[in-house]
């Protein structure tokens, strides 16, 4: 009945958007040959004011540029994520986010992706990431990049919800010195020195860096104080080398932190860690290029009464990529990881066995085809895992593009998995011998089918709207099975899930000097239960999700040396543990001053004196305060 | 609380995108591109610039142009300056990464990616006799001497003569019939 006018309307949108012409593009010497007066004459007729490789993309990806970061005054990598459409970002405490995309949002959230400059940053132990110890210096981060939706086939299992990768600037642009001292209302202050330069007569360039910060406790909603403040100190290095890009690239970084975590009131534990990461590629010739990513992680933390862990990472991973075949753009390539930890046992909480090492290997192959001068695009590929926990998986997917008019159409279907962490298989919660929880050595892999479905366009030069939708299907989601005649609940796969979302971005370049960006995200999950399960939760562990979010951002430069930014975002109230639906604000005032001085004036949480983003409900749910910080950039 | 019904959803996110899908203006991802104008236009302007006689070593030492920060043009300056001189200075295309490194082109390219590097650069560059042309959204963007906007699908240069007369410069006055005029702030 509907699907006869569902056809029609597709087949109207494609009509629409085939309707425009191409023109044929201009030669260097007829471009050579146009004199000033007539250049000026000339009308722009392709839509990218810079190169845009994300304008055709055939997925739901966001891009937050330097500038965008810049603008709006975050501080962490969590809060550039705020804006984000179909990003949820709840702040659990003072160091603790909750973090997701489309659904699944979890204090200890587990199907998001994070990458940073290659380098996967979630633990193996509970498959999250630590936001407090993910830190950059924020302004040499080039663009985080957000894939809403499963990146599996490229990037690996647990990219089931989303991908965030950070990659930061080669140090051939941030050369020389850039020192950054930031103090706040609640917050007692960052501060941060880079400085680059070259050696070896300008055939590398590298750059380093120190930062500080320190942050108090967040109050809980009882009025209490949360004990949950953290200082950090971290350290780092990039070494790029400056041969030329048709050559290749090699770039090697490390990074190293040290800090104290608040436990509870007047108690802290120590986390360090630090990380290797060596990205090089060669260009063996015009068509064929090899990459490889190399980096080795280590991790030493305390979680709140729960446990420790040492955790040591080595990840190898190559990649060769032929474009030789026309109409084809073929990827494959080949990774293995090993992961090791030696856990502490907690007050609560204990591994068993306290000590593990996890083996992974993955393969996978991509070719991305575009026919008919670029007009429709298929991309078809697979990764195949193994994982030692869970054995084998694969994971297809396929995604098709139609471009036109400087709009895309894409739909996409994709599998991806979330491989069992250590929590899944040896957590042992409560008593040893009469444990609350238990994991399952048999856990399987939590599996994700996707049909996406997506269209972006740059309906005018100054207007361009993007929105994606999708549909989820999960199965063999983790669920607490109690065992019959006693108070165990054991870890195992008997949950599903259906969940529908979409979600919208609109940009409007107002005037040359202003710009505006709107995002909606609205959500609906449903879950069920296996028929035979015994689980009491109905799944309620696993997700936390508001319905709908919306935001508006604008970007406005007031005078040359001024700029205004300001942000307003809602998020609609979490089930449970629950939480009512919240809007607040953020700004920032930038001003400029003799080329290497800036002062910036930042209000975040604005619109109330505070207010709590997860889990109201709970007497230990902190507060998020209204804060103001100052901050001196000084550039030499 | 209503039943969720898919199709529902599906087919109203369909009708908007339908609309929205019509209105969708008439460019393609052909012809003419933003980069390619701005690069063609930079190429054209040095030929009405009058650098000081100290700026060059001697009559055929090279003109150079400098990309500041990430290019921006993906080869085809590159493509453009081939074989091209101004005035006998034969046109060299260098990639600067510090402002010590820009103070020794002749014409720098500032792309405005990072906004802070860039107004710390033209500050740096003032004084001296380089010309500095940017890609601005705002065309009293930072003070340089010249300012590359693009509105209503065409390209504007924006010339500002207290910065050309800071850096020694003097630009010749077809180019500021083309060009607006502008002046700094006072």
């Amino acid at each position: 009945m509907k699907r006869p006018f569902s056809i029609l309307l597709i087949g109207f949108l494609v009509a629409a958007l085939g309707a425009r012409e191409a023109r044929a593009q201009l030669t260097v010497s007829e471009l050579k040959s146009y004199s000033l007066e007539q250049l000026m004459g000339l009308e722009v007729t392709s839509v990218s004011r810079k190169p845009e490789p994300y304008a055709e993309t055939a997925a739901a990806v966001s891009v937050l540029t330097e500038q965008d970061i810049d603008e709006a005054g975050s501080q962490t990598l969590a809060d550039a994520l705020r804006y984000m459409p179909g990003m949820e970002v709840a702040r659990v405490d003072s160091r603790t986010w909750a973090i997701s995309s489309r659904g699944f949002n979890a204090s200890a959230s587990n199907k998001l992706l994070v990458m940073i400059d290659g380098r996967t940053v979630y633990t193996p132990l509970f498959s999250g990431v630590f936001w407090d110890s993910q830190d950059t210096f924020m302004p040499d981060v080039d663009r985080i990049e957000v894939t809403r939706g499963p990146g599996s086939t490229m990037w690996g299992a647990n990219a089931v919800n989303g991908v965030v990768a950070i990659t930061t600037k080669d140090s051939r642009y941030t050369q020389g010195g850039l020192v950054t001292i930031t103090a706040g209302s609640d917050e007692p202050g960052f501060a941060s020195v880079r400085y680059g330069g070259q050696f070896d007569s300008g055939k590398y360039f590298y750059r380093v860096y120190v930062q500080s910060s320190q942050r108090n406790d967040l109050p809980t909603v009882t009025g209490n104080a949360g004990g949950d403040g953290w200082s950090t100190t971290q350290t780092g290095f990039r070494i790029d080398s400056a041969m030329p890009a048709d050559e290749g690239s090699l770039s090697f970084s490390g990074d190293y932190y040290n800090g104290q975590v608040g436990t509870s009131p007047g108690e802290n534990a120590p986390m360090s860690g630090g990380n290797f990461t060596l990205n090089a590629s060669r260009v063996l010739s015009d068509d064929l290029v090899l990459s490889t990513t190399s980096y080795f992680d280590y991790v030493s933390r305390s979680v709140f009464q729960q446990y420790g862990e040492t955790q040591r990472t080595y990840n190898v991973d190559t990649q060769l990529r032929y474009a030789g075949w026309q109409h084809h753009d073929i990827i494959a390539g080949m990774q293995f990881r090993n992961s090791s930890d030696d856990t502490d046992a907690g007050v609560l909480t204990t591994f068993s066995p306290s000590k593990r090492s996890i083996n992974e290997g993955s393969a996978f192959v991509q070719d991305e085809m575009r026919w008919k001068d670029g007009r429709y695009g298929l991309i078809v590929g697979s990764k195949f895992e193994y994982h030692q926990f869970s054995g084998f998986d694969v994971e297809p997917s396929i995604r098709a593009a139609y471009h036109a008019g400087g709009s895309t159409l894409w739909a996409a279907v994709s599998r991806a998995v979330r491989t069992p962490s250590r929590f899944d298989e040896d957590v042992v919660v409560g008593v040893p011998r009469f444990p609350i929880i238990a994991g399952n050595e048999d856990f399987k892999s939590e599996a994700l089918t996707a049909y996406e479905l997506g269209y972006r366009a740059q309906v005018t030069s100054a207007f361009t709207w993007d929105t994606s939708l999708f549909v989820n299907r999960y199965d063999d989601l983790r669920s607490r099975e109690r065992v019959p005649g006693k108070i165990t609940s054991m870890l195992e796969n008997k949950l599903n899930s259906r969940s529908v979302g979409v979600d919208v971005t609109a940009k409007w370049q107002v005037c040359s000097r202003w710009r505006l960006q709107a995002t909606y995200t609205h959500l609906a999950e449903n879950f069920s239960l296996d028929p035979g399960s015994t689980d009491p939760t109905g799944g309620y562990t696993e997700y936390d999700d508001p319905k709908n979010m919306a935001s508006l951002q604008s970007s406005l430069q007031v005078t040359p040396a001024l700029q205004w930014s300001f942000g307003v975002r809602y998020v609609s109230s979490l089930p449970n543990p629950a939480q009512k639906a919240y809007v607040t604000a953020d700004m920032k005032l930038a001003y400029r001053f003799r080329g290497r001085w800036e002062f910036d004036l930042i209000g975040q949480n604005l619109l109330q004196k505070d207010h709590t983003e997860f889990g109201a409900g709970n007497p230990q749910a902190r507060e998020v305060p209204r804060e103001v910080y100052g901050s001196v950039i000084w550039q030499f | 609380m209503a039943v969720l019904s898919l199709r529902r959803f599906f087919l109203a996110w369909l009708l908007g995108l339908t609309l929205v899908g019509a209105q969708v203006g008439a460019t393609g991802t052909h012809g003419l591109s933003e980069q390619e104008l701005k690069a063609a236009a930079l190429c054209q302007v040095v030929h009405f610039v009058r650098w000081p006689a100290s700026s060059f070593l001697e009559s055929s030492a090279p003109l150079v142009i400098g990309v500041y920060g990430p290019d921006p043009f993906g080869g085809v300056l590159d493509d453009l300056v081939q074989g091209e001189n101004v005035s006998g200075h034969p046109i060299k295309l260098v990639h600067c990464f510090t402002p010590e490194a820009a103070s020794n082109c002749h014409a720098v390219f500032i792309s405005s990616n990072d906004l802070r590097t860039a107004d710390r650069l033209v500050h740096e560059l003032s004084s001296r006799s380089v010309l500095t042309v940017t890609d601005g959204q705002t065309v009293e963007s930072f003070g340089a001497v010249i300012a590359f906007t693009v509105e209503n699908h065409r390209i504007h240069i924006a010339a500002n003569l207290d910065a050309a007369r800071k850096a020694n410069l003097t630009l010749s006055s077809k180019l500021l019939r083309l060009a607006q005029v502008r002046k700094d702030q006072p």
